[in-house]
């Protein structure tokens, strides 16, 4: 073989390690000269040869070689030992050299130094490798395969050499007192956070040369990085820890605290960044929560402490920076949450205050119609109030929405404050004031008499009206005067819409179920129903009877008793002939259609229209039945009568009969002569239609004590029908989570007092639907 | 006819004890009991009869003791103001008490034995006994007035705590109305449970409303009188 007769003798191993010893220093140090396909293929040869020579040649002189030994312990013989030795011994020479030129070297040139060096040597070391192929696929991996340690392929070796003859070295200079390479790295980063551009591939060299000397034991191909934690992390970390915890210091003693959230806001994007510009990915959570740590958690005091300012003075950019920053930290977000709240609390009560002292104020300018002393009870106008309400509201949702991206506690902070102001403030004079106001508010926009006529704003106006409905507790106290109000406006035809009526009912049906709004849709009906049944009526009158008997326009409205909050009359009340006639023939009527039925004529609630006679203009007067009965009077028993006369003719009681007198007098169309009510023969009146069935004072207050009565009613027997429930799936209950579960299935109707209750369980007991449980005081059992 | 004779006699003149003791029960008892016995009716002891009884046991009709009775003899439930000759008879029949001052040394006895004893026990089923006992047939409580005067009685010698309670419900006047079995039987056990200085109440235990009422007002007073 012609070729070989240049080579070295593969069973020399003085010639063979000769001429591999200086191709492997070409490729190891100049290898920017280049080398010949040849020269490579020779070299690759010789190791080659080297390494199978064992199968051609005896034991004897594997024998002399096998340093180690451990050739004989298996039945194989493979070469390498001594060249694996000699390979050692020249990378510890090289490095020898390479050490000795950094010695001097310290910070950016030593950075420039070791990276071009490691460049080289890597570079270099890979080619050997790859040399050495069959060295490190069969001596190499059997000497592994056996157990032994510190034997690598030759790539590795090379490494394990650096590692062990240069970098440990550079590391652990004794004099100078520190790690040398990572002091160098870490000043270079912190030339960087100091603004400073830096070459920030030296820092990546590095660092990779950091982890790839990590390098595992057991198995190579395994990232290990116990060096890069050691020689780099860790200081990496308290260095990180000193620098911002000076700067953070520095800076808040030069700067508000406001300035100072930007910085830190600007120091964290800068930190990710650098994980990704050169750290080791692994770093990203260990410097992202130390930086969080000394840049917001030990001074997250401070900031707290600052955002009532900012929440004062509205500064959503740095609420929000705020709620990003401490948002970080465990817990960070607590205390703001609950200054929000009080925040919140303070302001939906000072708004109130505001519109309930702006109400005060006003009719001491000029129009005293008396009103000044009465104003004192119900001195805010509902949409006053409301708007005063949904106001501040409206501004810390849209607050949460954008400074605290809509945070679950900042919105339950929000409810929690708004129910506590919605429900009690100044101008509640009682729990149920609230939503009495509410309930009149939305009777003004429901009310044909209200300005926002468009549609868009009628509904937006609902729409917030249910935005403060959410809040209000006593549910069940708005439920009885919504349906008090809503009778009215059916009963005296004021509804504004259907379609906002239906819309609204809709609304609270969606909030608190059908139950809620059952009797109201029922009312919805029974004003359908009458539509038809009263053109029926008229239509039958007009085939039975002559058109001169039918001279009283009359209309009818029949209302379920269940559904319609309407009492009957206390007082009787004698119908004059003119009107009687046409009530029998209604309830003959309707008794043919509906028998079984009891009607209940509800004289309060109806409406009449009289014409004068007797002026000289002609007047309508528009009445109540009640000043009717009294009018006609003065058509059948004379033009003056007393009181006495009065009280025979029309039934009423003298101390129902006489505020309507009064008002009649007020109003001149009675005059009070002597002790006899007179007819004003000379009343006038600007408008041709008179309004005289205006609603008395005192009327309109016992309303409101009436429905709360109701209310009050109508707890008691939810209360004892909740108890009853739950006794019933329970049969044995101790009495605290009676108590607790009572509440809870309430709470979204009104808030139930403890003591209420206990009054109710009380009751159940003496009704014998509950007895207490023999020998437990605090068991009660339920007795079917 | 002889026992008529018998009971005029008696009747007639203050009897000495010993002398009345001379006769076997069969004839001593009708006659003791017919004494009392209202017009008309002679197997029962109305009003008059039973303030006669008292009078000749020497023993004052005000405290614990007519119900006392009651309650030894067993009278039957809503009999508060009567006493039945059946009852007596049985009960005493035993003992062989016929005469006014042997009821009332057998009296005196079960006094103590009821209200000064450290046995709860009988004290209780007497308390317990005594509602019913107050109770008009059908009726579910007990007039407020009546309840007042039957604690004074029974159980404000046993507790400060129901002193406190009858001062309470006295000064509600006309607002303190009927009252329940609950109540009756509740406030025993506060009695029991509670300390006078209100130790051992909370409010979040199941006592019937009326007794956590007394419960605020006796707190205020307390406060207001260290004030």
């Amino acid at each position: 073989m012609p070729p070989q007769s240049n080579l070295p003798d593969s069973r020399d191993l003085n010639a063979t390690w000769k001429f591999l010893e200086e191709g492997v220093d070409h490729i190891m140090t100049r290898l920017n000269e280049g080398m010949s396909y040849k020269k490579y293929m020779d070299l690759y040869t010789v190791s080659y040869n080297y390494c199978t020579s064992s199968r051609m040649n005896s034991g004897g002189i594997n024998e002399t070689l096998g340093v180690s030994g451990s050739a004989g312990r298996s039945g194989a013989n493979l070469m390498g030992a001594d060249l694996y030795k000699h390979l050692k011994e020249y990378f510890i020479e090289h490095l020898k050299g390479v050490r000795a030129e950094a010695a001097d070297l310290s910070d950016e040139p030593l950075l420039r130094y070791y990276t071009r060096e490691w460049d080289r040597y890597t570079t270099g070391a890979s080619y050997v490798n790859r040399l050495f192929t069959y060295l490190n696929r069969h001596w190499v991996k059997r000497e592994k395969d056996e157990g032994r340690k510190n034997v690598y392929v030759v790539y590795i070796l090379a490494l394990v050499m650096w590692k062990e003859h240069f970098y440990t070295a550079l590391q652990q200079p004794p004099a100078s007192g520190g790690n040398k390479l990572t002091a160098a790295v870490l000043k270079l980063i912190e030339k960087q956070r100091n603004g400073e551009t830096i070459e920030t591939d030296l820092v990546k060299k590095v660092i990779d040369s950091f982890v790839a000397l990590g390098l595992d034991e057991t198995d190579t191909n395994r990232q290990n990085l116990e060096v890069y934690r050691q020689a780099f992390e860790a200081p990496f970390l308290s260095a990180t820890d000193s620098f911002y915890s000076a700067e953070s210091e520095q800076y808040l003693a030069a700067n508000s605290v406001t300035e100072y959230m930007k910085k830190a806001e600007s120091r964290l994007g800068e930190e990710e960044s650098r994980v990704d510009l050169y750290l080791h990915a692994s770093t990203r959570k260990g410097l992202v929560s130390k930086c969080e740590e000394v840049l917001v958690k030990n001074h997250a005091e401070i900031m707290q402490e600052e955002f009532q300012r900012l929440l004062d003075q509205e500064q959503e950019p740095d609420l929000h920076r705020m709620y990003l920053l401490l948002s970080r930290i465990p817990n960070g977000l607590d205390p703001l949450r609950e200054r929000f709240e009080q925040h919140v609390k303070k302001a939906g009560l000072d708004s109130v205050e505001r519109a309930v002292g702006a109400a005060a104020a006003a009719p001491a300018d000029g129009d005293a119609k008396g009103a000044a002393a009465e104003k004192k009870e119900s001195a805010v106008e509902p949409k006053a109030y409301v708007d005063s309400l949904l106001a501040v509201h409206k501004k810390n949702s849209e607050l949460v929405g954008k400074a605290f991206r809509g945070d679950q506690g900042f919105v339950a902070s929000l409810d929690r404050a708004c129910r506590e102001y919605v429900n009690r403030n100044k101008a509640c004079s009682s729990p149920n004031k609230s939503p009495e106001l509410l309930a009149k508010y939305a009777d003004s926009l429901l009310r044909r008499s209200n300005k926002a006529s468009e549609d868009a704003d009628i509904e937006q106006a609902l729409s917030d009206t249910m935005t403060v409905f959410k809040y209000i507790e006593d549910k069940d106290v708005f439920q009885k005067f919504y349906s008090k109000m809503l009778a009215n406006r059916l009963i005296k035809d004021t509804s504004a819409s259907e379609d906002a009526e239906s819309s609204m009912i809709g609304k609270l049906k969606d909030a608190c179920g059908f139950e809620y709004t059952s009797k109201l849709q029922r009312m919805f009906q029974d004003m359908q129903l009458n539509r038809d049944f009263n053109a029926g009526f008229k239509e039958k009158m007009q085939q039975t009877h002559d058109e001169s008997e039918l001279s009283i326009d009359f209309q009818c409205l029949v209302l379920g008793t269940s559904s319609w909050p309407l009492a009957a009359p206390t007082a009787k009340l004698n119908l004059p002939a003119e009107l009687l006639k046409t009530k029998d023939r209604f309830e003959h009527y309707y008794m043919n259609k509906h028998s079984g039925r009891k009607l209940t004529w509800l004289w309060q609630h109806s409406r009449n229209e009289l014409r004068t006679l007797y002026t000289p203009q002609k007047y309508f007067f528009v009445t109540s039945t009640h000043q009717a009965c009294i009018l006609l009077q003065f058509n059948s028993s004379g033009d003056s009568l007393s009181l006495q006369d009065l009280v025979t003719g029309t039934g009423l009681p003298e101390d129902s009969l006489k505020p309507i007198l009064a008002l009649l007098v007020k109003q001149r169309v009675l005059e009070l002569k002597d002790g006899m009510y007179e007819l004003n023969l000379g009343f006038k009146s600007k408008k041709i239609r008179v309004p005289l069935n205006v609603p008395i004072k005192a009327e309109q207050k016992q309303e409101s004590a009436d429905v709360m009565k109701h209310v009050d009613e109508d707890r008691k027997i939810l209360i004892q029908a909740t108890i009853v429930r739950i006794m019933k799936s329970r049969k044995t209950l101790k009495h605290q989570q009676l108590i607790a579960e009572t509440i809870d299935q309430l709470k979204a109707r009104f808030q139930p007092r403890v003591p209420d209750i206990k009054k109710q369980i009380d009751v159940l007991l003496d009704k014998e639907y509950l007895e207490r449980e023999e020998g437990s005081r605090d068991n009660y059992r339920y007795l079917a | 006819e002889k026992e008529k004779a018998v009971a005029k006699k008696q009747s007639s003149k203050v009897i000495k004890a010993s002398k009345a003791k001379l006769l076997p029960f069969e004839e001593a008892f009708p006659a003791w009991f017919s004494q009392f016995a209202e017009e008309g009716e002679p197997d029962k002891m109305g009003g008059e009869g039973i303030e006669k009884l008292f009078e000749d046991m020497e023993l004052s009709m005000e405290g614990a003791h007519p119900f006392i009775l009651a309650y030894r003899v067993g009278a039957a439930p809503g009999t508060f103001g009567s006493f039945s000759r059946a009852d007596f008879k049985r009960t005493f029949e035993p003992f062989n008490i016929a005469s006014s001052p042997a009821l009332s040394d057998w009296l005196a006895k079960a006094h103590d034995e009821i209200m000064d004893s450290a046995d709860e026990y009988e004290f209780r089923r007497f308390y317990a006994f005594v509602f019913p006992f107050l109770k008009n047939e059908g009726a579910k409580t007990i007039p407020g007035e009546m309840a007042v005067a039957m604690w004074g009685t029974v159980l404000a010698p046993k507790y400060p705590l129901a002193e406190s309670f009858v001062e309470y419900a006295t000064a509600q006047g006309e607002k303190f109305k009927a009252v329940s079995l609950d109540v009756w039987t509740q406030l025993l056990e506060f009695c029991e449970s509670v300390q006078p200085d209100l130790t051992g109440w909370s409010e979040d235990d199941a006592w019937p409303s009326t007794i956590d009422s007394f419960v605020e007002w006796k707190k205020q007073k307390d406060g207001s009188a260290a004030a």
